[in-house]
């Protein structure tokens, strides 16, 4: 009876692969993977790189070779909406439209009154929002006209930015004095709850369960004085009504986050990589990966998902990206351009 | 000729003629041919021709100079043998002109009505000009004009500059007045390299107004000049092109008094100053809520003695001291400086035409350990008169800046002074007689060492440290001639600088930048002008020219900045109106439509034109 149901269970395990297998070929494969390199505030060196994964190959400056004129001031941030590349060009007032294909430009949004745009996300059908660090609120952009038809008022100086359902979470980082995260209903743009979570709340992030993450950096208070600094912490928010579901002080003054579905492990930016279990949100491994790294990805959509590692070095010459396993063995490495900040993972 | 502006505009080349006695940019009181490092002086021609302009059009004709400007308007730094802006020792009669917290001195807001003089010195080392790695560039406060002159300034970028000045002299003193104000759009066109086309610049527009007084007097063996200067700027910060507009606005105000007095004795000479002055700045940003507001007050006084001894010998010894406090919306509390020095100095004639310098100073910071800096120095007279011979080593250091030390977020109280070894060797021949000529040939090495370098850490903040090994080295040469014929009179002058300065050691795991030029300092630059006068009627031509720079400390292997020649012409003449003397000058600038930029994405103009009207009536 045993062996039967071993038999059985081998039979079905090998469907299975067999069928993922299968799957895995019709899948899009990683053809390039887009640098994102913010350049160095006030010198317009905003660039994106291409790295060909297959033959190592680097491109540099794709933007301004093919659209003959320069991205601008510090690229921030970028989001794939409706299969378009959307670049935040934070300094210049502005979000580029790209072709991710062929990088083409397809429209240029203005933000009107210099409100120093951040992120952006889609907020629905034909809608996008963008956080605007200096205008203390967030753009609603039509993504048919590509312009900005009004902002909603949020707390003090926005950054980071998702949407579940028809929710949005805008984190308030009041330049390290702020504590919570405003909830946005997008088919009213309007605010409808004001969250308080740990302090400096910057980054924002959603889970495959539509849980939203919201990186605290903590408070620096007094920075000639260490010891006034306050932790950082994760805050784990309900997608749907905003409730603080858990949360976990991570202490120092965490960076970038990334989530990897596949093996449920978020990956933290804190002095080094720190390894989160997702599903008790609990630290596994403090240091994972040790460096000064300034972004970190998961690539889950590719043949060999990993870990991608941006270091800006020291921010005046070109930065690296290091490729690494979920073990934390480094894979690959290429050069990338000024402070990369940020990779996107092209498949065709 | 009534004019003292309109004489220095026809004038000879004081340069060429006549070396001034009085030695400010170094301690050694010999004429430059017999300094042991690279001295000169902008002469009054020049800096009358620079008129309505800011400091940095000035500057950039001297040697080994290399004037980083982010365009009219905007902050313009100063950097010499390629060591930053911090490291050049930029200072009005006696006083620094180098901020406190920032360290550099910003050129744009120093306009050359300002200045009568500049006295420029290579470096004899710190034992000699205190903290300071690099050159010292001492400006003297104009006082030889008599009679009441107007002086207008108008230039096609929408500027404008009225200087009203005014100077009387007594059998033994004589008092000067200048009082002005300018309003600067700003507004010119440059060259859009990524757009390929040619744009409008603006958002830098700005005001500036001052005020100066100098009254100087001689009784019996002393001699006393006070020197007041206030000064203040408002003006739009302007970002590069591809950027927002910019929304920040700052605001100085300076106030500057100096007094130094002179005892002649049979066998010494007593030198002392006192000096007081207050800058404040308000940086004020609305879109970013930044108001970043300090005020930096000083006070310091330098005493020496020098004895005149056997076999041409002259020792000087002395002492000085400076309180510095700083005030300032960015520190949690005021934060002063305390430092003095106590010095001794040599020029020894051992032998007929040679002179060896020696100097040695002990000197105390309220904030670092005591330091012992030296300097030995030699010039030989190779072909009398003619042809000299020169050579300097000194033991330097440069104090941390108050932001580099207290900056709330990345200051670092733990750092040490940079300390620098230097040598410099040169030649310079000067011949006089009917065709004068006089040139000059340096060559520099510099290591320097515990460099400030803010850096990122592990948490990607900047913080400050003694990171920075840095190699200076290069040859500069410089020349010029005068051909006098009749009325006629021809100048001619250049100056040429191979400047490779680099980051000698990694500083971090990863380092790519080690060996790298550093960037926006040019490995070539030149500079040049001819001039002539016949009678009343002048016209010059001046260029400059600056290598390749780059951007990033990636070198060559990241965005480069092109060479650029800019060319000048300039002319005019003077003519009498009854009682008044009237000088009519004219300046087509950048002729050629040079599309050019010191720093990349802030351009700067393309051909622009300016008129300067000067009436000045002596009773």
């Amino acid at each position: 009876m045993f062996k039967k149901l071993q038999s059985l269970l081998l039979a079905f395990l090998l469907f299975i692969s067999a069928c993922s297998l299968e799957t895995k070929t019709d899948e899009p494969v990683l053809s390039e993977v887009y640098v994102m390199n913010e350049g160095s505030f006030g010198n317009s060196n905003a660039s994106v790189s291409s790295y060909d994964p297959v033959s190592g190959n680097v491109a540099s400056g794709i933007f301004e070779s093919v659209n003959g004129r320069v991205l601008g001031d510090v690229l921030n941030s970028f989001s794939l909406i409706d299969g378009k590349l959307f670049l935040v060009v934070n300094n210049s007032n502005k979000i580029e439209v790209v072709d991710p294909e062929s990088f083409t430009s397809i429209a240029t949004i203005d933000i009107k009154n210099q409100k120093s745009p951040r992120h952006i996300v889609k907020a629905g059908e034909g809608k996008a929002y963008v956080t605007n660090l200096y205008g203390n609120n967030v753009s609603i952009i039509d993504l048919n006209t590509y312009t900005e038809t009004g902002v909603i008022p949020v707390g003090q100086n926005p950054e980071g930015i998702a949407v579940v359902g028809s929710r949005a979470f805008v984190a308030n980082s009041g330049f390290g004095s702020g504590n919570t995260v405003s909830v946005i209903e997008t088919s009213a743009n309007q605010v409808i709850r004001t969250v308080e979570v740990g302090d400096n709340p910057v980054g924002v992030k959603v889970d495959r369960l539509g849980r939203v993450w919201v990186v605290c950096v903590g408070a620096y208070n007094d920075f000639s004085t260490p010891d006034d600094d306050t932790p950082g912490q994760i805050y784990l928010l309900d997608g749907g009504s905003g409730d603080v579901l858990q949360g976990l002080t991570v202490g120092g003054h965490p960076g970038r986050l990334a989530l990897n579905p596949l093996n449920d492990k978020a990956y933290l930016l804190n002095g080094g990589v720190m390894e989160i279990d997702m599903t008790n949100l609990s630290v596994t491994n403090e240091m994972l990966i040790e460096g000064g790294w300034y972004s970190v990805d998961v690539d889950p959509e590719s043949e060999q998902p990993s870990l991608w590692l941006t270091d800006p070095k020291n921010y005046n010459q070109n930065g690296e990206v290091v490729r690494y396993d979920f073990e934390g063995n480094e894979l690959s490495r290429f050069s990338a351009g000024l402070i990369p900040g940020g990779l996107y993972f092209h498949s065709r | 000729m009534n004019s003292a502006l309109a004489t220095a505009q026809v004038a000879t080349s004081d340069t060429l003629v006549t070396d001034e006695v009085t030695v400010t940019s170094t301690r050694i009181h010999r004429s430059s041919e017999l300094q042991p490092v690279y001295r000169t002086k902008i002469d009054s021609v020049q800096i009358a021709s620079r008129r309505g302009e800011m400091l940095g059009s000035l500057l950039w004709s001297l040697p080994g100079v290399h004037v980083r400007s982010n365009g009219p308007g905007a902050a313009s730094i100063l950097s010499h043998r390629g060591l930053g802006g911090s490291r050049v020792s930029i200072e009005w009669e006696g006083i620094p002109l180098n901020h406190s917290m920032l360290g550099v001195a910003d050129l744009s807001i120093v306009s050359n009505e300002s200045v009568g003089a500049v006295d420029f010195s290579s470096g004899s080392g710190s034992s000699y000009s205190g903290s300071g790695i690099g050159s010292v560039i001492s400006l003297s406060s104009p006082d030889d004009v008599k009679g009441l002159t107007l002086n207008e300034h108008v230039n096609t970028m929408g500027n404008t500059a009225v200087t009203f000045s005014g100077g009387v002299a007594g059998q033994s003193w004589k008092a000067f007045v200048l009082a002005g104000y300018r309003k600067d759009d700003n507004r010119f066109r440059y060259y859009d390299e990524a757009g390929d086309q040619v744009s409008k610049r603006k958002h830098a527009a700005g005001t500036g107004s001052q005020l100066m007084t100098v009254v100087q007097g001689r009784r019996g063996n002393a001699g006393l000049k006070s020197s007041f200067w206030w000064n203040k700027a408002d003006h739009e910060v302007p970002e590069n092109i591809y950027a927002g507009p910019g929304s920040a606005h700052q605001y100085d105000e300076s106030f500057r008094w100096s007094n130094r007095m002179v005892l002649r004795r049979p066998g010494r000479t007593v030198r002392t100053s006192v000096h007081l002055s207050s800058v404040r700045l308000d940086y004020f940003n609305s879109r970013a809520g930044i108001n970043s507001l300090s005020t930096s007050r000083s006070i310091g006084s330098d005493f020496s003695v020098s004895h005149s001894l056997k076999n041409m010998t002259e020792l000087t010894y002395g002492a000085s001291m400076d309180y510095i406090l700083v005030t300032t919306s960015n520190f949690p509390e005021d934060k002063y400086r305390l430092s003095s020095s106590v010095f001794v100095n040599a020029a020894w004639e051992p032998l007929e035409g040679l002179s060896i310098y020696p100097s040695v100073s002990w000197n105390y910071f309220s904030e670092f350990e005591n330091s012992v800096t030296y300097s030995a120095g030699m010039n030989y007279v190779l072909l009398p008169d003619d042809l000299f011979i020169r050579i300097n080593y000194s033991g330097d250091y440069r104090v941390p800046t108050f932001n580099d030390l207290y900056w709330p977020d990345g200051g670092n109280a733990l750092l040490e002074p940079e300390e620098a070894k230097r040598l410099e060797a040169g030649l310079a021949y000067m011949k006089a007689g009917k065709i004068p000529i006089r040139t000059s040939l340096s060559m520099f090495y510099t290591d320097l060492d515990k460099g400030i370098k803010w850096l990122p850490d592990e948490g990607g903040r900047f913080k400050a440290g003694n990171i920075q090994q840095l190699i200076s080295r290069g040859v500069e040469w410089t020349g010029s001639t005068e051909l006098s014929a009749g009325l006629w009179k021809i100048h001619l002058n250049n100056t040429i600088t191979y400047n490779r300065v680099f980051i000698d050691e990694q500083r971090f795991k990863g380092d790519s930048s080690t060996g790298n030029q550093l960037p926006y300092e040019p490995l070539m630059s030149w500079s040049g002008s001819f001039r002539f006068s016949r009678g009343d009627w002048f016209a010059g031509v001046s260029s400059q020219f600056a290598g390749d720079r780059y951007a990033t400390e990636e070198g060559a292997n990241g965005p480069v900045v092109d060479s650029y020649i800019v060319t000048d012409l300039t002319a005019g003449t003077a003519f009498d109106i009854g009682d008044f003397r009237m000088l009519l000058s004219g300046r087509a600038g950048n002729i050629f439509d040079e599309r050019y930029s010191a720093i990349r994405y802030y351009p700067m103009p393309l051909r622009n034109f300016s008129l300067n009207i000067s009436i000045n009536y002596k009773p």
